[in-house]
């Protein structure tokens, strides 16, 4: 093997033959020639200093800007430990680090404020030993996974509630780092109270079955009651007959609107819940053109499919977005003709409601379907639009993997595609 | 003639269903405590069933028809204005039939849907 010299031995060899040399010169060769030779020696010995001047003062900058660096890392590093242990120190949430025995080796101040546990009474603590959970739950603060890399995708995190150590229950979700090392695992867990969060979903829930109770039991009363004097209206003039439709009509409206603000609310808190099931797409175009059957000003016209098509949809929802599609196209084609049709392939069904109404602005286009938003020409017609329906509709349908298209010619006409998967 | 019981607070919609259904035997109930003396009592072949009552709730009146071997066979149908996603899981579990949403529902639905679960 090649061994590599150090250069410092290069140049004390070099000097020691040079001073070897001189000593021969000056004392076994004659006056003349030893001039000659020194003269020699003196040009190699200049040589050799000038090449270690060089050397170390190449190594003198290199070593300067190592040091430089060394001190600038270091300065970072602790810029950087500062703004971890501010972080560590000051965040709201809990942050503890455990051992690959779960042992407690770090505890945030908002660890403490959160469980009611000093640091102290904390530290070298397992972590299921000190943080309880409320009833028998299986759930250890820090579920196994977090050491196994390869599960560590399926449990990011888990929710449960807390027992601090007064014995209060709090929400809790955590998160979790698997802090790798070189002979262990260290595990890092943010705990954040979710209590609050919690409470406000609980009350959003309480008002949705709240109001839907107290505003939809008169309003079925007023419908239901309305839909019996109907059942006679052979007895009725053509007067008491068309007043009998206008409050059929309102409290049909009523109904659709309070859906449409529950709607909302469960689109905010994602839980609307598809129920499909195979779905006669002419028995459902047949019962939406049952509620049409007093819509009058517009005509209002359904192409039936095929007798047999079927699709894998929830119905209830399905008729809430053509309800909504078709209510547009109404309110916005004041005088001319709105079409309800349904094309098929193999595997979609493409359901088009296509007006000769007053179109969408070009601007107002790709806006169209963001809640809340009212083309201006829509609300020059109607005022009291919510912007609510078509951003229901178009939830729903993407709920169902569907896509819902918009093609518009102002002052010409609204088409309005609604392309759903046969079998999702 | 096949029996229906109906359990709401409301009078008119005990009314209003009442006359919807008027080809069966109607029995009507205002709470939850009545109900359940009126299906031990008269055995009715459908029972719909509101859940927002005062004191005994229409899923704790399904509890105990369902707990009672007098009672459990008779299918239940909840009729409420709770929306689905709040209760209808919960229902289905106590082993309710079906649970409709009045608003949803006219009376003349209401009468064929009566006869869908009679047969």
């Amino acid at each position: 093997m090649k061994k590599n010299i150090d250069p410092i031995f290069i140049e004390g060899g070099a000097w020691i033959l040079i001073i070897a040399l001189t000593f021969i010169t000056l004392f076994f060769f004659p006056e003349d020639k030893a001039q000659t030779y020194l003269k020699y020696l003196l040009i190699a010995s200049t040589i050799i200093l000038l090449v270690g001047y060089f050397k170390s003062r190449r190594l003198y900058i290199e070593s300067r800007l190592k040091t430089e660096q060394i001190l600038k890392d270091n300065a970072e590093l602790l810029s950087r430990q500062k703004t971890i242990d501010l972080f560590f120190n000051n965040s709201a949430d809990g942050i503890l680090i455990l051992d690959n025995e779960q042992k407690i080796i770090s505890f945030s101040p908002g660890m403490e404020k959160l469980s009611g546990y000093s640091k102290d009474e904390a530290i070298g603590k397992k972590a299921q030993e000190l943080l309880k959970f409320k009833g028998d739950s299986e759930n250890s603060l820090l579920p196994d996974a977090v050491f196994l890399p390869k599960d560590l995708k399926k449990k990011p995190y888990l929710k449960n509630t807390l027992m601090t150590k007064l014995g209060k229950e709090i929400d809790i979700e955590a998160s979790y780092a698997l802090i790798d090392e070189e002979n262990s695992h260290k595990a890092l867990a943010v705990i954040r109270d979710i209590t609050y969060e919690n409470e406000l979903v609980k009350r959003d829930k309480e008002f949705i079955a709240i109001t839907s109770h107290q505003l939809n039991t008169p309003l079925s009363i007023i419908r239901g009651y309305v839909s019996l004097i109907k059942q006679n209206e052979e007895k009725f003039t053509g007067e008491q007959k068309k007043y009998i439709d206008e409050i059929y009509g309102s409290v049909k409206k009523m109904i659709a609107l309070v859906e449409r603000l529950l709607s909302i609310s469960r689109i905010e808190e994602e839980k609307i819940k598809l129920e499909k099931t195979d779905i006669n797409v002419c028995d459902l175009l047949e019962k939406l053109k049952e509620n049409y059957r007093f819509t009058d000003k517009t005509t209002l016209k359904f192409e039936m499919p095929d007798k047999n098509l079927i699709i894998f949809a929830d119905g209830d929802k399905l008729i809430q977005v053509l309800s909504n599609v078709i209510d547009n196209a109404i309110k916005y084609t004041p005088k001319g003709e709105v079409v309800v049709s349904v094309k098929t392939d193999q595997k979609k069904a493409k359901f088009i409601v296509s007006d000769n109404g007053i179109g969408i602005p070009p601007d107002d286009l790709e806006k169209i379907g963001q809640k809340f938003y009212r083309a201006q020409n829509a609300i020059d017609i109607d005022n009291k639009g919510t912007g609510l329906g078509l951003f229901i509709a178009k939830t729903i349908i993407l709920k169902h993997d569907g896509k819902m298209g918009i093609e518009s010619k102002l002052g010409h006409g609204t088409k309005l595609t609604i392309e759903l998967p046969i079998n999702s | 003639m096949k029996k229906v019981l109906i359990i709401d607070d409301e009078q008119p919609i005990l009314d209003m269903y009442s006359q919807a259904l008027k080809e069966y035997k109607i029995s009507t109930a205002l709470t939850g405590q009545q109900g359940l003396a009126t299906a031990i009592k008269e055995r009715p072949d459908l029972i719909y069933l509101d859940i927002i009552m005062p004191q005994l709730n229409g899923l704790d009146v399904l509890k105990e028809l369902k707990n009672n071997e007098e009672t459990a066979n008779i299918p239940v149908v909840l009729l409420t204005n709770l929306p689905k996603e709040a209760s209808a899981e919960k229902a289905k579990s106590l082993g309710a039939t079906d649970y409709l949403v009045k608003v949803d529902f006219e009376p003349a639905e209401l009468a064929k849907k009566t006869k869908e679960v009679l047969g």
